[in-house]
C-alpha cells in the first residue's frame, strides 16, 4: 500500500528465503507534512510497512504483521539524507505456516532498521 | 486526571501522521489515549488500519504523555523516536471508525530515554501490545 506512495523499488534480487530490495523514498510524499513539520524524517512504522511489503512481493503473497519480537531503530532515515535504501530480508516459514523474517533497512553508510518479525499469510 | 488539552499541544506530528486524538487520563506512570480510525487515511487498506499502526499509536501516546509531564513542568512537548521495539504482538485488526483504547506505562525514565509499555483495546479486546524505547528530545 505504500509502494509508489513512499518508495518506489528501483532493483531486486530475490531468491529462496533471501531477498534484497533497492528503493528509493519518495521526498514528496504526504506523511512528511505531518512527521515532521519541517524536519522531514521517516516514521517507523511506514519502514516496518515497507519491508513486510517487500517481504510479500519476495513471497508471492499477502501477509499481514503477527509480531516483532525485536526492532531496533538505531539513526533515523529521512528522504533528505538517506534517499536511497537497501532493504535486505531473510525468511522461512514455520511449521504452523507462519512467516519468520528479518529485516535489514540501510545504506552503504548507516543502518536505520534491524528486525525480528513474524508475519500471518492472508 | 481526566484531560481536556488539545492533542497539538502535547504531539508534533500532524496530519496524516498524527495517530492520537486525545489524551484521555494521565497518572504519574500511566496514561490512556483514545483514536479513531479515519476513513482514507494514510495507513488503511480496505477499511483496515496495517498493523504496524498500532506501534506507532503506542509510540504517540507515550510521546503524548511525556507532552503533558513536560508541559506541567513548564517545558515545551519534546519530539520523540522510537529506538527499540520489543514484544510487539498482534491479536486483530482496526477497521475504519473503531475506537483505539490505548495505555501506557513508563516503566523506566533514563535521561533522553524512556521505557514504555503500551497495549491497545477496541471495545474491551486486546488487539495489540508493546514494549518500546523511545528518545525524547525537546527544543524541536
Amino acid at each position: 500500500m505504500l509502494k509508489e506512495r513512499y518508495y518506489r523499488i528501483t532493483g531486486s534480487d530475490a531468491g529462496s528465503g533471501h531477498a534484497v530490495f533497492h528503493v528509493a523514498l519518495v521526498e514528496d510524499c504526504a506523511v512528511y507534512d505531518g512527521h515532521f513539520p519541517g524536519n522531514p524524517v521517516c516514521p517507523a512504522v511506514c519502514n516496518i510497512e515497507m519491508a513486510g511489503e517487500c517481504l510479500a512481493q519476495a513471497m508471492a503473497c499477502t501477509l499481514h504483521l503477527s509480531a516483532l519480537k525485536k526492532c531496533r531503530l538505531p539513526a533515523v532515515a529521512s528522504p533528505r539524507i538517506s534517499p536511497r535504501l537497501d532493504i535486505t530480508l531473510d525468511w522461512s516459514t514455520t511449521a504452523g505456516g507462519r512467516v519468520a523474517a528479518t529485516a535489514v533497512i540501510a545504506d552503504s553508510r548507516t543502518v536505520y532498521l534491524k528486525m525480528k518479525a513474524e508475519y500471518t499469510k492472508a | 486526571m481526566t484531560m481536556t488539552t488539545d492533542i497539538t499541544e502535547l504531539l508534533p506530528q500532524r496530519a496524516p501522521m498524527l495517530m492520537v486524538g486525545r489524551l484521555v487520563t494521565a497518572g504519574e506512570q500511566e496514561a490512556e489515549t483514545d483514536y479513531c480510525v479515519p476513513r482514507g487515511h494514510f495507513l488503511v487498506e480496505h477499511d483496515c488500519l496495517v498493523e504496524a499502526a498500532f506501534i506507532e499509536n503506542i509510540a504517540q501516546s507515550a510521546a503524548a504523555f511525556a507532552g503533558y509531564r513536560a508541559r506541567k513542568k513548564g517545558n515545551t512537548a519534546p519530539t520523540g523516536y522510537i529506538g527499540e521495539i520489543k514484544d510487539f504482538r498482534c491479536y486483530g485488526r482496526a477497521r475504519v471508525g473503531d475506537v483505539l483504547h490505548t495505555t501506557v506505562t513508563f516503566i523506566l525514565d533514563m535521561g533522553d530515554i524512556s521505557i514504555a509499555e503500551g497495549r491497545i483495546n477496541i471495545g474491551g479486546q486486546k488487539v495489540a501490545e508493546a514494549r518500546l524505547a523511545v528518545v525524547l528530545k525537546s527544543g524541536e
